[in-house]
């Protein structure tokens, strides 16, 4: 089970709805619907409208008021009573796209933040804390982009971004995570970046006092015949101050890796 | 009536002997043959297709058995010249005989090592759409998508444009879509976009492509191709055209159908039009 600082804000926090009561949980585009029927968990997810993003809580309704038609139905052996749900990296690499093409210096280092929509996954707790995940949830719709040529090459989510340089841009909430990019540029020409490719799943997801962050990445670019190296932090990021881990990295990186990354030199980014 | 001769003692012993090695070459060979073939397809497996692993596995059991029953007749001190040279005529007649059945078996070989596709690929021959379900000897077995069985000779297939549908990760769908020629096409290319943008089904990169075809006889003719996964086939089908027809509704944009206007030789003059009931004077019979 996570740890729990007093500041973590109430959605990252086990509930207990009575048996036949419902649970709103919502976040960002994301609102699920938990019930409990005796050993039985109904789980329901439905989309929100655009104005509802910036909220987000948890509701316990009354029996009887919780809509579970078309829900997910988990029958278990035991007495599970609580759940919980927990931030998570996208199940695909992400595209990170800059609004406006974006020119990096020869000999430069530039660092921008990245938001990244998260998913979320639902997990119930039984007497003994042991935990059992029943799904995992977008907490917006993001469309798919193919990274590569049409013969070969990932499928991925694509990511819109303004590529701010400081956080004061950033409305707080709480369906995404921001990772601070540092693109290094030591090749005498410059870089142009029109998009480039984030493997997701060696970023892991940390609760700071104010919003949720991702490790730091930085892309390193040593001239135009090698390939961008990627090197994936390991902890939050300085500017997230205090932190508590929320989901590990999927997956760590390899020792030594060398992939390319950028969209120029085609196509990857691990 | 030839009397048969008695053996003398050592012929006896030398045809003893003779039977009883061949007896062994038998009982031991094809259990060992039988063994090496599946080890071969084994190592074919780990390294090739299954397909690949079948065709090494029956071709090492085969040759296996020419060579067991050759040592077998040798050791029974059979005269095989004359055997292989009945079995060279034998071999002209039965390729005449065979002509087709060599072709599928050639083109099996050269269908194996050129891989157009592989099983579970949708491909289409010859106007037939399915699903490979194997590549043997003779022929490619199909289903079909609704549930049919198909075997397609292999000559067939080598002769024959073959598209594998499944090929590439990622294809693209062409719609083509009529408006009419009243509507503001730049705003109607605008709305396409946006929503071959906001489909789930639909990939951002390769960019869609929306191109202006041609000024039809009834309306003016646009491609719209996304992109998408090549799993998503039938979800994209049904929710784009959803998309187009219900935003083109909502915007007011005329699908038409075709149609003929009819002029009375001028451009602008109209046809003069008289309603009146059946029966009545107005009535022409």
């Amino acid at each position: 089970m996570l740890a729990q600082p007093a500041w973590l804000p109430e959605i990252w926090r086990p509930h207990s709805p009575a048996v036949g009561d419902a649970a709103h949980w919502c976040c960002g585009a994301l609102e699920l619907v938990l019930c409990r029927h005796g050993d039985d968990w109904l789980v329901r997810s439905a989309p929100r409208s655009d104005e509802s993003f910036g909220n987000y809580g948890v509701t316990i309704a009354p029996e009887g008021q919780g809509d579970t038609k078309g829900a997910e139905r988990w029958a278990f052996d035991r007495a599970v009573d609580r759940f919980f749900v927990k931030p998570a990296m996208p199940d695909r690499p992400v595209v990170v796209r800059p609004y406006d093409p974006l020119h990096v210096p020869q000999h430069s280092e530039v660092l921008f933040y990245v938001s990244i929509p998260l998913w979320m996954q639902v997990h119930v707790l039984d007497g003994r804390d042991q935990s059992v995940a029943l799904g995992s949830y977008p907490s917006l719709p993001i469309s798919g982009i193919w990274f590569g040529d049409p013969m070969s090459g990932m499928l991925c989510y694509s990511l819109k971004s303004r590529a701010l340089r400081d956080l004061s841009g950033f409305v707080v909430v709480a369906h995404r995570a921001v990772c601070p990019v540092t693109i290094r540029n030591t090749c005498p020409e410059t870089l142009l970046i029109e998009k480039f490719c984030l493997d997701v799943a060696h970023l892991g997801v940390f609760a700071g006092a104010e919003r949720l962050w991702a490790q730091p990445v930085t892309l390193h670019r040593f001239d135009s015949e090698r390939p961008v190296r990627a090197e994936y932090g390991r902890s939050a990021p300085t500017q997230a101050g205090e932190c508590v881990v929320l989901a590990p990295p999927a997956r760590r990186p390899e020792a030594g890796l060398l992939k390319r990354a950028f969209a120029s030199d085609a196509f990857r980014l691990f | 009536m030839i009397a048969a001769l008695p053996m003398d003692e050592p012929t006896l012993i030398s045809l003893q002997a003779m039977l009883l090695r061949s007896f062994l070459i038998a009982v031991i060979g094809f259990p060992l043959l039988f063994v090496g073939s599946r080890l071969a397809a084994r190592v074919a497996r780990r390294n090739f297709t299954e397909h690949h692993a079948f065709i090494v596995s029956k071709l090492v059991f085969y040759i296996g058995c020419i060579l067991i029953l050759v040592t077998i007749l040798l050791n029974l001190n059979f005269n095989l010249t004359a055997i292989l040279g009945t079995a060279g005529i034998a071999t002209v007649a039965i390729s005449f005989a065979a002509q087709t059945s060599l072709s599928n078996l050639i083109s099996g070989l050269f269908l194996l090592a050129e891989k157009p596709f592989g099983v579970g690929d949708m491909i289409l021959v010859n106007g037939t759409r399915g699903l490979v379900l194997s590549i043997d000897l003779l022929s490619v077995k199909l289903r079909t998508l609704d549930n049919l069985y198909v075997r397609v000779p292999n000559e067939t297939i080598i002769k024959s444009d073959v598209t594998t549908i499944t090929r590439f990760p990622i294809r693209r769908m062409d719609l083509d879509v009529a408006v009419a020629y009243k509507e503001n096409l730049r705003r109607v290319l605008e709305i396409l976009k946006e929503i071959a943008e906001q489909n789930v089904y639909s990939l951002d990169e390769p960019a869609p492509l929306i191109l202006v075809k041609e000024f039809g006889s009834s309306s003016i003719n646009i491609l719209l191709g996304v992109w998408f996964e090549k799993a998503n086939f039938l979800l994209l089908k049904n929710a784009i055209v959803l998309d187009i027809k219900e935003r083109f509704e909502r915007e007011g944009i005329e699908i038409p159908f075709p149609h003929v206007t009819v002029y009375t030789g001028s451009a602008t003059t109209p046809f003069p039009v008289r309603v009146g009931e059946k029966g009545s004077s107005s009535d022409p019979e």
